[in-house]
């Protein structure tokens, strides 16, 4: 698709413009964003076309093309979901990038943004591994640069390091994974065939980069520390790339083994529960949406090995609808998360904090802001008239819908993950939204709280009203996602009856909103005659009025995380109370990354203390090295001979 | 003729929702040797409220303001998916259950955030665990409606709820017991009856349901207390689908029935609440899972029969 | 031509025995210079017919091996006079018990991976003997200068190598090499540059001073 090639050409070129001219238009956002908006909208358009199509639409004939490039319909949803993020991430840039520049030239930082759309569009094409790894190393780089980019502060070189040990270790595996696949003379033990053991290592390479549990503990970090446009890049679209690479090592390997579907079921499950109460547990904002991003990409997983587990069975319309809701929630999470970020990104202009805490009240004074975060926050806990519950409702469909036959235990699994986490998504969405924009401000502070910029309102606007009508309207999202996918959509009844069912749906919207409309007309007509006055909260008689006394956000979902416990990771640490009256007493609490602490930095300790015995073979002599070279060489030399 | 039936599911469902509460209140007065409310007490809350003026609170914005509206706009439709006297309700289509429980997940959403708004401490605990509530009561819900699915084979509420007929009970018993306890326990907890929270005090101990909606008068007050009371109807609706099933084409009996479900369920509400006291907070999760296992126990007890 | 060629591989042989007793820098850098312009004159003698490319090559080799490097490395050693005294920790005897061990060792490596050659029987040996003196050189020696000439010893090697073998290609392997040798002296001229200027000492003992634990 030569839309999508010119897309990709613009990126690279960009990228060099902006390193090359880093006294002038490299440094300027407005360039660089026009650059990617520019790439991003020609990609929109191909992708757009090839989705629709379902991936014959002006195919690549050329023999050039066709050696390196792969383009089907997955490769062009993914193509479209990449570049529509980058679409209102570099609209968003050109105002949020504004502080940045007084302080450092922003070159390196759209080199590195350029470089990433392109090596993100790069790895959906490749046709070959050694491609694929290629680009999603630079992909791990380049991102690893975005996230450094306030590299002056101790803790976003802590998330960066972490990123890159992830980035390396998933790289690893995949590279074990291609091998695997690659050789196709290894046999394992009975019990597992190596396409088992490729697909496993896939799962744990490809999990690295998509941040399910356990694999995740790189999100909260990286996130945080990265800037907000990155964020919202990284989150709506990076993360996307390990389930791309999911969906091509399920279409490489085969047969699908329901192991497969078992563990992804479990891993998906898992991630979406355990993501949502260390979300709960958490204080920052962005910490909150990366939790809140992996228990997205759990709901994918456990829609994924639904599917798998469905295929098993035979059940092939079923599955099949299970894949397309997977890519459906693909779809609208890269939606309300960009939002989600952007709005996050916002109060960080606005208030120069993160922290819950600190915030309250901001509602008032950001009004565009905060009905964007509403509407995101809306979506994330897949609540109805917004798109995030589309994708859900389909998942739930396609697991009921197996219920009645008899060999599906797994779809009761998914359904119950699915109803806790939607439940545990709405109070931490509740609980967010309403500790940063509502209530009152609890800690004063002299900075002008205003809403933001016009390009990065305009971007979050764009945004919101596409959730509000990927929600209200999942009928035509639907039908114009996947219409050309596989064979077409008339010759399934499921995925008939699915349309038909969202069309439904929205007309029962239409129905809840009418009626909201009668009965806020009612409302009005009423109090134009009723007396309506304003006065303080009822305080039950305390008559001075503290906002410290309100519900913070850890007040709020302080019940939840107590019966979570550690896994919510808030281990308050307070002296025991002594006596009967106690003079002096200190209770503090901090959130904690549980799976970090409990199972990376012991085991990341315990890796050190062993290699450390083994220091003395580094003397720091020169020439002692190179006599390690001459001894391999001779081993290797004489093995072979 | 089909029309006729529509409307009359929509108005009956208006107008006698009100009254379930008036019905629990009169109960419960019995059971304490007092005379009690009038039946007919909450029309009357409801219409002079609607009379009044406002008092908004410093700190809220508009969100706070169309809360109200929003609530009640979601519960009159999630009340018309729920069938009524053996018939469809208004809307029904496969998967709708699941839209149900999230359009009153939404609804639950919008309580809460307009609960936070207020910058009280009060409704601030009433938020908190409200939230949750719902997050142990979610599962109880789904699973009855997977052992119901799976005892009929459907996946829509009409089409469970049309399967339902005396011979399943014959055949199902136990699990259809079961699923009642199960779902009167869910129906105590989302009507906020005791005991998860006591609707007649706004003392700490029982700052749930009630202390939400502590800032709210005149208008706001009336629409949420009505759309509370479609909440209650909607429930016992599903208890009264269950118990006492009933599906000839004579619409009239049928509906008699059914209303009489509901009274019964009303009734069994209000006796619940004059015998038990208040749960302790901490374990109302608890309670909740043990309701998920009846669930649980319901369900095993379907697969190992067929 | 063929009684030349056998002499200039015994030279080169030779070469290496003197490389591994000497240890005034000077004589390192006079010994590797002899060396390099005997391997580079080996494939112009041997092949019968005069080839215009193969020739030109051979005189830019010429002239790098024999004159640019050792400009650039008495520079270095002027530079460094204090320490152009570079005596081994080693005796004499041991040298020669590596020069023999080396010796062995390649006839064998040879035998093992039996090329077949065109006359130059001893070609393969020699490479190879050329090869692990430049690497004992690196290794046994702490000074700067020996492993430059190490270096420059251990390329010497895989050319004579690579023009005893490759017989279809040898300007692009041959090619490949001056590159390697080119582009590493230059480096390693700078980093000597660098290094002397920054810690007043080239000798690559003091580095381990830089280790981590």
């Amino acid at each position: 698709m030569m839309l999508i090639v010119a897309a990709l050409a613009i990126f690279l070129l960009s990228s060099f413009f902006s390193l090359v001219l880093s006294s002038g238009y490299g440094k300027s956002n407005s360039f660089n964003s026009a650059m990617s908006i520019l790439g991003a909208f020609t990609g929109l358009t191909g992708a757009a076309c090839g989705i629709w199509s379902g991936g014959k639409f002006l195919p690549l004939t050329h023999k050039f093309w066709a050696h390196y490039l792969y383009l089907d319909y997955l490769s062009h949803f993914f193509l479209f979901v990449v570049f529509l993020t980058i679409l209102f991430v570099s609209v968003y840039s050109i105002d949020y990038l504004k502080p940045y520049r007084e302080k450092k030239s922003l070159s390196f930082f759209w080199f590195n943004f350029h470089m990433l759309s392109f090596s993100m569009c790069a790895v959906l094409l490749s046709k070959n591994a050694a491609l694929f790894i290629l680009f999603w190393e630079l992909m791990a780089f380049s991102s690893y640069f975005l996230v450094m980019t306030d590299h002056k502060a101790g803790h976003v070189r802590h998330a960066g390091f972490i990123y890159l040990c992830a980035n390396g270790i998933g790289a690893l595996f995949l590279i074990a994974a291609f091998s695997f696949i690659s050789d196709s003379s290894y046999s394992f033990v009975q019990t597992f065939s190596h396409s088992s053991l490729a697909f496993f290592l896939a799962l744990a390479g490809f999990g690295l980069k998509a941040g399910f549990i356990p694999l995740h503990v790189w999100l909260p970090e990286a996130h945080p520390a990265a800037p907000g446009n990155v964020s919202a890049l990284m989150s709506a679209a990076m993360i996307k790339m390990g389930i791309y690479g999911i969906f091509r090592a399920l279409s490489i390997l085969s047969p699908w083994h329901s192991s497969w579907g078992w563990t992804m079921l479990a891993i998906g499950g898992l991630s979406a529960l355990l993501g949502l109460i260390m979300s709960l547990g958490q204080k920052e904002i962005k910490k909150v949406l990366a939790y809140s991003s992996v228990e997205n990409i759990g709901i994918i997983m456990i829609g994924l090995g639904l599917a798998v587990l469905l295929f098993s069975l035979k059940l092939n319309e079923l599955s099949m609808a299970a894949f397309c809701a997977v890519l459906f929630h693909v779809f609208n999470h890269s939606l309300f998360k960009s939002l989600l970020f952007m709005g996050a990104g916002s109060v960080l202009h606005a208030a120069h904090s993160g922290k819950m805490d600190e915030l309250g009240g901001l509602a008032g004074k950001m009004p565009v802001s905060a009905s964007a975060f509403l509407i995101g926050s809306a979506a994330a806990a897949g609540l109805p008239f917004l798109n995030g519950f589309a994708g859900e409702f389909v998942i739930y469909y396609a697991a009921f819908s197996s219920l009645q036959y008899a060999e599906t235990s797994f779809s009761i699994f998914a359904i119950l993950f699915l109803s806790l986490a939607g439940a545990l998504g709405a109070a931490s969405f509740s609980k967010m939204f309403s500790a940063v924009f509502q209530g009152r401000p609890k800690m004063k502070t002299d900075r002008k709280i205003e809403d933001p910029g016009f390009y990065m309102k305009s971007a979050m606007i764009f945004l919101s009203s596409s959730c509000l009508f990927a929600g209200l309207l999942p009928y035509f999202s639907f039908n114009f996602l996947f219409s050309g996918f596989n064979q077409g959509f008339s010759e399934s009844r499921t995925m008939l009856d699915l349309s038909k069912i969202l069309l439904l749906m929205s007309v029962v919207y239409a129905f809840s909103v009418f009626l909201f409309i009668i009965l806020y007309i009612a409302r009005k007509r009423i109090f134009s005659k009723a007396l309506v006055s304003h006065s303080v909260t009822w305080d039950c008689g305390y008559s001075s009025e503290v906002p410290r006394a309100q519900y913070t956000g850890s007040s709020f979902s302080q019940l939840l995380t107590d019966f979570f416990g550690k896994v919510a990771g808030r281990p308050g640490a307070c002296r025991s109370v002594n006596g009967y009256f106690p003079s002096n007493f200190s209770y503090a609490a901090s959130s904690r990354a549980f799976f970090y602490e409990t199972l990376y930095l012991p085991a990341a300790e315990k890796i050190k203390a062993a290699a450390l015995r083994f220091s003395f073979i580094q003397s720091g002599n020169l020439r002692l090295y190179v006599f390690y070279i001459f001894i391999a060489l001779a081993a290797l030399i004489i093995w072979k001979i | 003729m089909e029309n006729l039936r529509i409307l009359f599911q929509i108005l009956a469902m208006l107008a006698l929702s009100p009254l379930l509460f008036g019905i629990i209140n009169k109960v419960k007065a019995v059971f304490a040797g007092r005379q009690g409310r009038s039946v007919f007490k909450l029309y009357y809350d409801i219409y002079k409220l609607l009379n009044r003026g406002a008092v908004y609170s410093n700190s809220v914005t508009a969100l706070f303001k169309i809360a109200p509206v929003a609530i009640l706009s979601l519960t009159i439709t999630a009340a018309l998916i729920v069938p009524f006297g053996g018939q469809k309700g208004v809307i029904s289509f496969p998967g709708d259950f699941i839209f149900f429980s999230y359009i009153l997940a939404m609804s639950r959403f919008v309580l809460i955030l307009s609960a936070m708004d207020t910058a009280s401490s009060f409704e601030g605990m009433g938020a908190s665990r409200e939230a949750q509530f719902a997050v142990f009561s979610e599962p109880v819900f789904f699973m009855a409606m997977i052992t119901l699915s799976k005892i009929t084979g459907q996946i829509s509420i009409y089409g469970i709820f049309s399967r339902l007929n005396p011979s399943l009970w014959v055949v199902n018993a136990p699990v259809l017991t079961l699923l009642v306890f199960s779902l009167f326990i869910l129906m105590l907890c989302e009507a906020a009856r005791v005991p998860f929270d006591d609707p007649e005090t706004h003392l700490e101990l029982t700052m749930i349901h009630e202390v939400m909606i502590l800032d709210n008068s005149g208008p706001d007050l009336a629409y949420i207390l009505y759309a509370s009371s479609i909440k209650m109807w909607i429930f016992a609706s599903f208890i009264s689908s269950i118990i006492l099933p009933r599906h000839s084409d004579i619409f009239w009996s049928d509906c008699l029935f059914y209303l009489a479900g509901i009274f019964l369920s009303a009734v069994a509400v209000a006796v619940t609440e004059s015998v038990m006291a208040r749960l302790r907070l901490l374990r109302v999760p608890h309670f909740l899972m043990a309701a998920f296992s009846v669930s649980v126990m319901a369900f095993v007890f379907q697969s190992f029969k067929g | 031509m063929e009684i030349i060629s056998q002499f200039i591989v015994l030279a080169v042989i030779f070469c290496n025995f003197f490389l591994l007793y000497s240890y005034s820098p000077s004589e390192l850098v006079k010994f590797t210079a002899i060396q390099g312009v005997l391997t580079a004159a080996l494939p112009l003698l041997s092949s019968s017919e005069f080839e215009y490319q193969a020739s030109a090559f051979a005189i830019c080799v010429i002239f790098l091996k024999g004159f640019f490097f050792p400009l650039v490395l008495n520079r270095i050693i002027k530079k460094n006079v204090q320490y152009s005294n570079g005596k081994p920790h080693y005796s004499g005897a041991i040298s020669a018990l590596l020069y023999l061990s080396v010796f062995f060792l390649s006839v064998w490596l040879s035998a093992r991976l039996a090329f077949e050659t065109k006359a130059l029987a001893w070609i393969i040996p020699a490479s190879f003997m050329t090869i692990f003196s430049g690497l004992l050189l690196i290794i046994l020696r702490s000074q700067t200068v020996s492993q430059i000439a190490g270096y420059m010893v251990l390329e010497n090697g895989i050319y004579c190598f690579g023009s005893a073998v490759f017989v279809n290609q040898p300007l692009m392997v041959e090619a490949a090499i001056l590159l390697d040798i080119f582009v590493a002296v230059f480096v390693m001229g700078m980093a000597v540059f660098h290094i002397e200027r920054e810690f007043d000492d080239i000798d690559s003992e003091k580095l381990s001073e830089l280790k981590e634990v």
